[in-house]
């Protein structure tokens, strides 16, 4: 390996190693080796080396992922794309970036606001989360209410298949014929192949962005305002809820500006050409207050607009400040069903004495409740994961599903048979394989393996210091 | 064309669906599987099968609650009748396929999409899950009733344009869209693709945004009996509420006027009339020409002035129709014989170029495929059709 990436492009050494054996999630396990390729032809020379050893492979982006989807279950090699991470072409007249797998998400922003574009799927990790893992998780954020998750923006990729084998999907044309594969790649959590190179859309940057806090006394409002938006045809450009027990923690560390006394606030976007920003800031008013709101404030700078999204966006540095270990869950339900889940959820907080807080991509359904607790008592991480588990069930009864972005991973595996018939993952399975033939490629992922979990880790001093 | 066989077997729940597969399956017959059948013609012909499926009594509504923008139908819905039952409660699904009497699972296994796919997208960015039989008798489910989603692999991407190669769509959910307030549509004419490709530049660079983009040559305004007189013509739809269409109407012409190009604003059910033949542009253009070439030219956008002036040298009485911001450009010529040289010099300019429709005589290559991307297709066919039954000759016989 030293042979093919460098010597210094290669860890093995114990301490080194620790680094590499956890993600965002609650889930641990040790690669054997990690390497750092700099070009596709390094990373087809890795795998065919791990094909020709037959050890497991698994890819690394940033580590961010929250369903231990990097996470090794079986040893072996890490494939680390950090240092691909170069830009390779801007194109304004096609509308598209050509970018390697470990380009940071946010840093496509920067490279093409100056021209007025922006990359609009905005996980709130974007500062740190790579391109190739959003494309691994198919990632959605805030903002993929109005313009859909990285599937929607993802135009082509280059990906090399256990076997050394390099395909191109896709391209910066339209309709070609064949297969969806980049369709089928975008989501599936690096079982099928490694990304190595990606073409994202870019799109035009808004004219006029408004920002509002509706701030809420108890948390059923805000839930009916965003059924209330739905039903009135409003589709902001982001809709976020931050539930009280929430607020506090946000708050206490960011200082946007949050109140501390409110059961619940929605954080909403709206933006588009002037004329519609104007019309719908009125309407969206009229429905928080009408949904007993009991404050609107509108930010009247870009400076405030970013102190309130930096409330939400270093939500989980926060949560980190109370208690180091939390469980984030991810579950979906439709939208007019956010309130009685909302419910649920603190009734299942009160049934099992844990303090869950919640917050989420309130527009598309997409609940975040965070459960925490102290590892220390196995007890209490026992009754973690049963009010999880409750929590999920729940979301699919509500006609939803487990989970909206974070993926499957080995977290949520085992649940995978409440939400489809075996027929169903039997049919997952066939079509992993028909890409991973000996399941080599980031084993015991996404679909159920009937082993359980792993042990669950405190979060690292490190973890802990970034911000989100 | 293959014939069709004698008698079209209709069942009526997905289980049936998955059993006549499977009994297919096991007879090793060759089965054709449609919804109404009204594209046999298109992306590459059904040859003749033993055994006929349609889908068509698969077409109930399974769950559409408007607050949540969402609906889940059989896929032997028709497209008419689906796009009608949003409308009645004020919403849309804007693929906008053409072939009327489409149905559901045909749309999508064909995946056709219309003008509006500048600001909605195309099959893939609306479809939230799907059931489907495999050819082994088994239902398959993937995505659900949520918006936002990743359990699992996202299998309904595979079926979207698999043409019935891989099982047969049984039902599908679909986000929906709020119909907008209001719209307007503007035509711009010239007689030089450069101006227009350039003004098509600078409108897509803009703030406003249009909600469709279409461009149309002379011959296909005339084919459609939509002619406005000059040799191109771009049209743009704006939606959104009354102010944003008036702001982005006063943009568009102020364009035009920079770019030097005649603008018209259309009074709204002539353009209403405009959007809908341009949406039939692929029957009426395989019904005028029964022996042509229809060719599909993927390209980029620094490429579609030089692909379209190529066209309007090589075969100015083509129908030739261009999805403009996507950059897709279809071209109908009346012979196959003589449409061969322009498919010829396509290829050779480096555009990508597809045969949609071609007469089975025709000797041509109709899709130039290879490379490892088409042998993972080849395995993926191999996995879920192991005996090659399914919709033989679709995808053009290279899968
Ligand atoms: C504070 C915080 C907030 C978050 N907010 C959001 C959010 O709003 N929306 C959201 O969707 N997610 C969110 N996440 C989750 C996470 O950031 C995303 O899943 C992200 O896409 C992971 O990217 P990564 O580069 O860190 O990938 P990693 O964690 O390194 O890997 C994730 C998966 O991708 C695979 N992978 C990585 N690179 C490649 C490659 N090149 N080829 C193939 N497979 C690859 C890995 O094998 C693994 O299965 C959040 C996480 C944190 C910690």
């Amino acid at each position: 390996m030293r042979a093919i990436v460098g010597p210094k492009a290669v860890l093995d050494a114990p301490q080194d190693l620790l680094l590499y054996e956890y993600d965002g999630s609650i889930e641990k396990g040790r690669p054997e080796v990690v390497a750092f390729p700099r070009s596709t032809e390094q990373v087809v020379e890795l795998v065919k080396l791990a094909a020709r050893a037959r050890i497991p492979l698994v890819g690394r982006g940033a580590g961010t992922g929250l369903s231990g989807g990097v996470i090794p279950t079986e040893g072996g090699l890490m494939i680390g794309f950090a240092r691909m991470n170069r830009i390779l072409e801007i194109d304004y007249d096609n509308e598209c970036a050509v970018v390697e797998p470990g380009v940071v998400n946010l840093d496509i922003t920067l490279a093409v606001q100056g021209a007025g574009y922006y990359y609009a799927p905005d996980p709130s990790s974007q500062k740190a989360c790579t391109i190739g893992g959003n494309v691994a998780e198919n990632a959605g954020g805030p903002h993929t209410l109005a313009y859909g998750v990285t599937t929607n923006h993802v135009l082509g990729v280059e990906a090399v298949l256990p076997d050394g084998t390099v395909i191109e999907v896709g391209g910066k044309e339209s309709d070609l014929p064949g297969y969806d594969l980049r369709g089928l790649l975008t989501g599936s959590e690096g079982t099928m192949a490694l990304i190595t190179k990606v073409i994202v859309r870019l799109m035009k940057a808004p004219e006029q962005i408004e920002t509002l806090l509706a701030i809420y006394d108890e948390p059923a409002h805000a839930a009916d305002t965003v059924a209330g938006l739905t039903a009135r045809a409003i589709i902001p450009a982001a809709v976020e809820m931050l539930d009280g027990v929430m607020l506090r923690m946000v708050e206490e560390a960011t200082h946007a500006g949050y109140p501390m006394d409110a059961g619940a606030v929605l954080l909403i976007e709206l933006e588009g050409l002037s004329e519609a920003v104007v019309e719908q800031l009125e309407q969206v008013r009229g429905v928080c207050l009408e949904n007993h709101a009991r404050e609107v404030r509108v930010a009247k700078s870009a400076e405030e607009r970013a102190l309130l999204w930096k409330g939400r966006k270093n939500a989980f540095g926060a949560v980190g400040r109370i208690s180091p270990t939390y469980y984030v869950q991810d579950g979906v339900v439709p939208r007019t069903r956010i309130a009685d889940t909302l419910k649920h959820i603190y009734h299942v907080a009160e049934k099992y004495n844990l303090i869950i807080s919640n917050i989420f991509h309130a527009g598309d359904g997409n609940m975040h409740p965070i459960i925490l607790f102290n590892p220390r008592k196995p007890e209490e991480l026992e009754r973690t994961k049963q009010a999880g588990a409750e929590i999920l069930t729940y979301c699919i009864q509500a006609g939803g599903s487990i989970t909206g972005e974070h993926g499957v991973g080995m977290e949520k595996n085992d649940l995978m048979p409440l939400v489809f018939q075996p027929d169903s993952l039997k049919m997952m399975e066939r079509l992993i394989t028909v890409f991973n033939p000996d399941r080599r490629l980031n084993p015991g992922k996404l679909l159920p393996t009937g082993k359980g979990c792993l042990e669950i880790r405190p979060m690292t001093e490190s973890q802990k210091a970034t911000t989100w | 064309m293959g014939e069709m066989s004698e008698q079209i077997r209709r069942p009526t729940t997905v289980e049936e669906l998955a059993a006549e597969l499977a009994a297919g399956a096991a007879a090793g017959q060759a089965m054709e599987i449609g919804g109404a059948f009204t594209k046999r013609r298109l992306g590459g012909s059904a040859t003749a099968a033993a055994r006929t499926i349609s889908t068509s009594a698969l077409d109930q509504t399974l769950a559409y609650e408007p607050a949540d923008l969402t609906i889940s139908v059989g896929a032997g819905m028709p497209w008419a009748s689906l796009t009608q039952l949003l409308a009645d409660n004020g919403q849309i699904l804007p693929l906008d396929p053409p072939f009327p009497g489409a149905t559901v699972g045909g749309v999508l296994a064909a995946d056709l999409s219309g003008p509006r796919r500048r600001r909605y997208g195309t099959a893939r960015d609306v479809v939230i899950g799907m059931r489907f039989a495999a050819v082994d008798g088994k239902v398959v489910e993937s995505g659900g009733m949520v918006v936002k989603n990743v359990t699992g692999l996202d299998m309904g991407k595979l079926m979207i344009g698999s043409m019935g190669t891989l099982g047969a769509i049984a039902t599908a959910n679909f986000k929906v869209s709020p119909r907008p307030e209001t719209s307007g549509t503007c035509a711009f004419l010239s007689d030089s693709t450069d101006k227009l490709a350039k003004l098509r530049g600078r409108m897509l660079q803009g703030v406003a945004q249009p909600t469709a983009l279409d461009l149309l040559n002379a011959a296909c305004g005339r084919g459609l009996e939509i002619d406005f007189g000059a040799d191109f013509v771009l049209l743009a739809e704006a939606t959104g509420s009354e102010a944003v269409v008036k702001r982005s109407r006063a943009t568009f012409e102020t364009l035009a006027r920079e770019t030097g190009v005649e603008f018209l604003a259309l009074e709204e059910t002539a353009a209403q009339r405009l959007w809908r033949a341009i949406r039939d542009f692929h029957p009426a253009s395989l019904e005028a020409h029964p022996k042509g070439l229809l060719l599909r030219i993927s390209t980029t956008a620094t490429q579609l002035g030089e692909a379209l002036a190529l066209l309007a040298g090589l075969a100015p009485d083509a129908w030739v129709l261009s999805r403009a911001a996507n950059t897709v450009i279809w071209c109908s010529l009346d012979s196959w014989e003589s449409g061969a040289r322009t498919l010829e010099r396509l290829r050779k300019a480096g555009h990508k170029t597809l045969v949609e429709s071609a007469p089975p005589e025709a000797s041509l290559e109709r899709w130039v495929a290879g490379g490892p991307a088409l042998e993972a297709m080849r395995r993926l066919k191999a996995e879920l059709d192991p005996q090659g039954l399914l919709n033989r000759g679709r995808l053009w016989g290279k899968i």
